[in-house]
């Protein structure tokens, strides 16, 4: 008698958690891992929609940003779980194509952030949320040619600006990266300006007054990095330098311990993103500044379109709004949620 | 060691039997490579390129340090790199939750310690091949680390904050000091591979450590402990992990969970470009650190000759091989 009281209350349990879970609706997010605080922040801001909007959300990532594989793999298991929606941020857009197709003939719709895949996907992304990179390259190129103008216009010799990218291959990177190469170019004039280092950049001019110098290393390592960073501190007449990453950034902050070429009347340093270096940095004025993204709205807005989506409501295209932080204004209230360590 | 000592002096001229001695070709590599490097490259031949060398030198060169012995016994330790990075990680968290800087790093080195003891165990006691032994241990010490930090990287204290006055052990920066700083982790890395070439070749543990590599079971039957002295291989390879992680973050502040895999091929590299027999029984600690040098020397001179940076990839390999080819070579024409 005991046991059968027993089973049936397992079973109304049982048939009332299938009914709550059932009201529910359900987000997978496939993100780029918590290699870097900014992920943390992404995570929060997706955990902030879900429970605004009722959804259950679950984030995964791979270990680190080059496990392609296993982020294919974790994109894989959301697609088969049958979610009403998933949020995908591609470590590597081409890779990820036949899984996409399969989520758009489940009819799970996707939500693409931080990093596009691309390319026709026959309907199956339905929104992509994230920083209008190349605006945010180029908003770092005007402001490094603001403070240098001088130097870029009115020097007798060549003047070296070095460019720092962590690889080729992920969209938001090359973005940010061309972006600002493309402003550069166009501020300092596309016929005295060359662009040398690396053959996905490259444009030689000859007689070029301003020459970018791109440096990007064979393999996501540091010390790697780091080698790339001193050959474009090794330039000489260099006037500034910009990093398109936390990852790059931090390789300028750490040779320029060494090399001690950055400061306010000296070469000018820009970063992208925040970091517990980077900001540091930033503070203490070596670096001039940085641009800083908003990945708690990048996560929130990603959910939220997503949970859109889900329900069949119209999504479109977001683009998050970035800021441009130095020692002076990173203390705004708007600017200093946007930081992470 | 040599790596004939069967040769009495006499029987060849000098020069060669200097050129059959893969270090002394090793050390000949790494001047004429450096010479190549301040002749043709642009502002290499200063004091900040300089710096920068032995910034990418440490860790590798620790890393090469301890798995020499372990190259020495005619094992192999593929779990150094990962464990390395799984040390600095475990010691950075403690740190970033408050614990005092002093005793972490001295964790990071035992944990190291005791990664190793855990190869040695595998390979001298279970009997595992000791590539499938340190296989497994960098898979947990690479998961281990992913677990502990829930995936996040771990900075350790900047340089300007009192916590992270560790940094002045391996580099030394002060506006009253050279641009560039004072190389003190040169003083600790040399003074290091002094007791350990001594340790290897003059003392009792290095030699039974050699012998082993010559010939196991000759060694167990003339009455050595083999397992005591193979699992001392092991702990050397792990302490020198642990402290190549201390390196790692004085020099490039954060570790990222997840890495760490390579590193190990690197100070492998190193060790056979230096002259020690993957088959155990010959070798030096200053071959080892000729071997990282050359590496490193490459790593940061290509790209002053114009060459991008996947170059040194092509070139280490290139060396590698010529270095291991001069060695077998050299031991044929001994045998003929």
């Amino acid at each position: 008698m005991k046991k059968r009281m027993l089973l049936a209350v397992a079973l109304v349990l049982c048939a009332a958690s299938v009914a709550i879970a059932g009201e529910k609706l359900q987000v997978e997010v496939v993100s780029k891992g918590f290699q870097h605080d900014f992920w943390v922040q992404v995570n929060r801001g997706c955990t902030a929609a879900g429970e605004e909007f009722g959804a259950n959300v679950n984030f995964v990532g791979p270990a680190s940003e080059s496990n392609i594989a296993e982020q294919i793999e974790q994109l894989s298991n959301a697609v088969n779980k049958k979610p009403d929606a998933i949020c995908f941020a591609a470590l590597s857009p081409e890779s990820s194509m036949d899984m996409i197709f399969q989520a758009r003939d489940a009819g799970i719709p996707v939500i693409t952030f931080d990093s596009d895949i691309g390319g026709d996907t026959g309907g199956a992304v339905k929104a992509f949320v994230a920083t209008d990179n190349k605006d945010a390259g180029a908003a770092a190129a005007t402001e490094m040619y603001n403070r240098l103008k001088d130097k870029l216009t009115g020097s007798d010799y060549v003047v070296h600006i070095g460019v720092l990218s962590q690889d080729t291959t992920s969209q938001s990177v090359g973005d940010r990266t061309i972006g600002f190469i493309e402003k550069m170019v166009e501020l300092c004039g596309a016929d005295t300006t060359s662009v040398e280092g690396h053959v996905k950049y490259n444009k030689h001019v000859v007689g070029a007054r301003v020459v970018l110098d791109v440096g990007i290393p064979a393999e996501t390592t540091d010390s790697q990095m780091n080698t790339v960073t001193q050959t474009v501190f090794n330039k000489s007449n260099l006037a500034g330098v910009y990093a398109s990453n936390e990852f790059a950034a931090k390789s300028m902050v750490n040779v320029d311990e060494t090399f001690q070429l950055l400061g306010p009347d000296k070469v000018i340093g820009i970063g992208f993103d925040s970091g517990v270096v980077q900001v540091e940095a930033v503070k203490d004025r070596i670096l001039y500044g940085a641009i800083t993204q908003n990945p708690y709205m990048i996560g929130y807005l990603s959910v939220k379109s997503a949970i859109d989506a889900a329900k069949g409501q119209p999504v479109k295209d977001i683009a998050v709004p970035f800021f441009f932080y130095t020692a002076d204004n990173m203390n705004n209230p708007e600017i200093a949620a946007c930081l992470y360590e | 060691m040599d790596t004939n000592p069967s040769l009495r002096p006499g029987q060849q001229s000098r020069l060669k039997r200097m050129l059959s001695n893969q270090r002394t070709v090793a050390l000949l590599a790494l001047i004429v490579l450096f010479l190549f490097f301040c002749l043709a490259g642009d502002n290499f031949a200063s004091y900040t390129t300089f710096m920068s060398i032995l910034d990418s030198s440490y860790y590798i060169g620790f890393l090469a340090m301890g798995v020499t012995f372990v190259i020495m016994t005619g094992g192999i330790d593929l779990s150094c790199g990962t464990v390395m990075v799984c040390c600095a990680l475990i010691s950075g968290q403690l740190i970033k939750n408050g614990f005092p800087v002093a005793p972490c790093l001295v964790l990071c080195i035992i944990l190291g310690g005791l990664f190793g003891f855990l190869n040695g165990f595998m390979v001298s006691v279970m009997k595992l091949p000791a590539f499938i032994a340190t296989l497994g241990t960098m898979m947990i010490s690479r998961g281990l680390g992913s677990i502990i930090t829930a995936t996040a990287s771990v900075t350790f204290p900047s340089r300007r904050s009192p916590d992270g006055a560790f940094r002045s052990i391996f580099k030394m920066i002060s506006p009253d000091l050279p641009t560039g700083g004072l190389p003190t982790g040169l003083v600790l890395f040399l003074a290091l591979a002094v007791i350990m070439g001594l340790v290897l070749g003059k003392t009792k543990p290095g030699r039974y450590i050699t012998a082993l590599g010559s010939n196991k079971e000759a060694t167990r039957l003339s009455g050595i402990n083999i397992v005591k002295w193979e699992t001392l291989a092991y702990v050397l390879s792990g302490l020198f992990a642990g402290l190549a992680g201390i390196s790692y973050a004085a020099t490039y502040s954060t570790l990222l969970p997840g890495t760490g895999n390579g590193f190990e091929l690197d100070a492998i590299a190193g060790t056979v470009i230096g002259g020690t027999s993957l088959s155990g029984g010959i070798g030096s600690i200053s071959g080892t650190i000729i071997g990282v040098f050359i590496m490193s020397v490459l790593k940061t001179g290509l790209p002053f000759v114009g060459l991008q940076p996947h170059y040194q990839l092509l070139f280490t390999g290139i060396v590698l091989v010529i270095a291991v080819f001069v060695d077998v070579m050299n031991r044929q024409r001994q045998k003929t």
